[in-house]
């Protein structure tokens, strides 16, 4: 079987290594920090929460299964740990699967503060601008548009996450695409 | 052509319409300037969102995971703390069957054994001194709380006791003092 730089990795903590684990770390660390940022909207929280994941990754490592991709497996442990916390925090059960929400309710729904006086902005700003957007997006949404774009995973990867249909996760990322659309278009970021 | 709509211009820009959509979307985008704009649009977004911004953790994290994991597995140290003490609990149990210290076998075996083994039987010999010692002083200190009732019976007579102990002092200072002036004659 062919293994790649982390499953090296874990063989090599599996096997005692301290340092490796740390290695690990530092991988991780930015990815998984600032995911847990953007859905816990705290910095506290979120160093907690990421320091709980490296514990709980550390202690099940030997459960992991080489047959299948670190991350993938690494993510879903981080999405769960997360979505738990939310959970205990809203006591919120059954809304985060609720997909009939549109674009346009989005956009009623989540208002954040329109800075007036410019047309055409530079590349940069369009980009602080947009990630603060994907901060105000519903977390059923959040979730989707970070573990697309800040942890890089495909849309099979995300369903396996998550345990949605691929075909859900494609619509909701779509959504919030369009969501973040029209409000850059309404808040005149786009012409 | 009708307009077409938000899922398809992203299916587009993500690849997902078969190649004859694909060709009939390039053909609208070239005469529709709203779709085309969109289109733009999207495709400006895409870029934003692949470049995250990113916040830089605190470094206590790894510093703190470290920590909890020197918890989670202990040192060296404590490892072989624990292996000295389970070998004494060892040695002293296999003590209170055999007397270490001074037996035979320990002692037949420690004469008979080479120099390479011989160090080996000292040092059972000798924690087996050890031993005897500690369990002496525990005898000792096991009757001393033995007494300790007796003079917390007493803690009400204590000036009794007290004036006792003094007069027994003068007697034996007494007492020294004639021998040694009986000594001093000599």
């Amino acid at each position: 079987m062919q293994m790649d730089d982390d499953q090296r990795l874990i063989k090599a903590i599996l096997a005692g290594s301290r340092s490796s684990f740390e290695e690990l770390m530092q991988m991780y660390n930015k990815k998984i920090f600032n995911f847990i940022l953007r859905m816990v909207r705290n910095q506290e929280t979120a160093v907690e929460l990421t320091q709980d994941f490296f514990l709980k990754i550390y202690t099940n490592l030997e459960k992991y299964n080489f047959q299948y991709k670190f991350s993938t497996w690494a993510y879903r442990i981080c999405y769960n740990l997360v979505l738990d916390h939310i959970r205990k925090q809203r006591g919120l059960t059954c809304s985060l699967d609720d997909d009939s929400v549109s674009p346009q309710e989005l956009v009623q729904a989540e208002h954040f503060t329109k800075d007036s006086g410019f047309s055409l902005m530079a590349a940069e700003e369009i980009r602080l601008l947009l990630w603060e957007a994907v901060d105000q997006l519903p977390l059923k949404f959040r979730e989707l548009i970070l573990m697309r774009f800040m942890q890089e995973l495909k849309y099979e990867e995300i369903a396996e996450i998550t345990g949605l249909p691929v075909g859900t996760v494609k619509n909701r990322i779509f959504k919030a695409k369009e969501f973040l659309r029209a409000e850059m278009e309404n808040h005149e970021m786009l012409i | 052509m009708k307009c077409l709509s938000d899922l398809q211009i992203q299916a587009f820009i993500d690849n997902e319409s078969n190649r004859l959509e694909k060709s009939i979307h390039r053909n609208h985008f070239n005469r529709c300037p709203e779709c085309r704009r969109r289109l733009q649009q999207y495709q400006v977004l895409e870029k934003a969102l692949a470049t995250p911004v990113f916040c830089e953790p605190p470094a206590s994290i790894i510093k703190n995971v470290t920590a909890g994991l020197y918890l989670a597995r202990p040192p060296y140290l404590s490892i072989s703390v624990l292996l000295a003490a389970s070998f004494m609990l060892l040695i002293s149990w296999i003590h209170i069957y055999f007397d270490l210290a001074s037996n035979s076998l320990v002692k037949t075996l420690q004469s008979t054994s080479t120099k390479t083994f011989s160090w080996f039987f000292d040092v059972l010999q000798l924690t087996g001194k050890l031993f005897s010692f500690v369990q002496a002083g525990f005898k000792i200190i096991r009757h001393l709380a033995e007494q300790i009732p007796f003079i917390l019976g007493y803690s009400g007579k204590m000036p009794l006791l007290l004036t006792l102990a003094i007069l027994l002092s003068l007697v034996l200072m007494q007492q020294y003092k004639s021998r040694k002036t009986k000594e001093n004659a000599k």
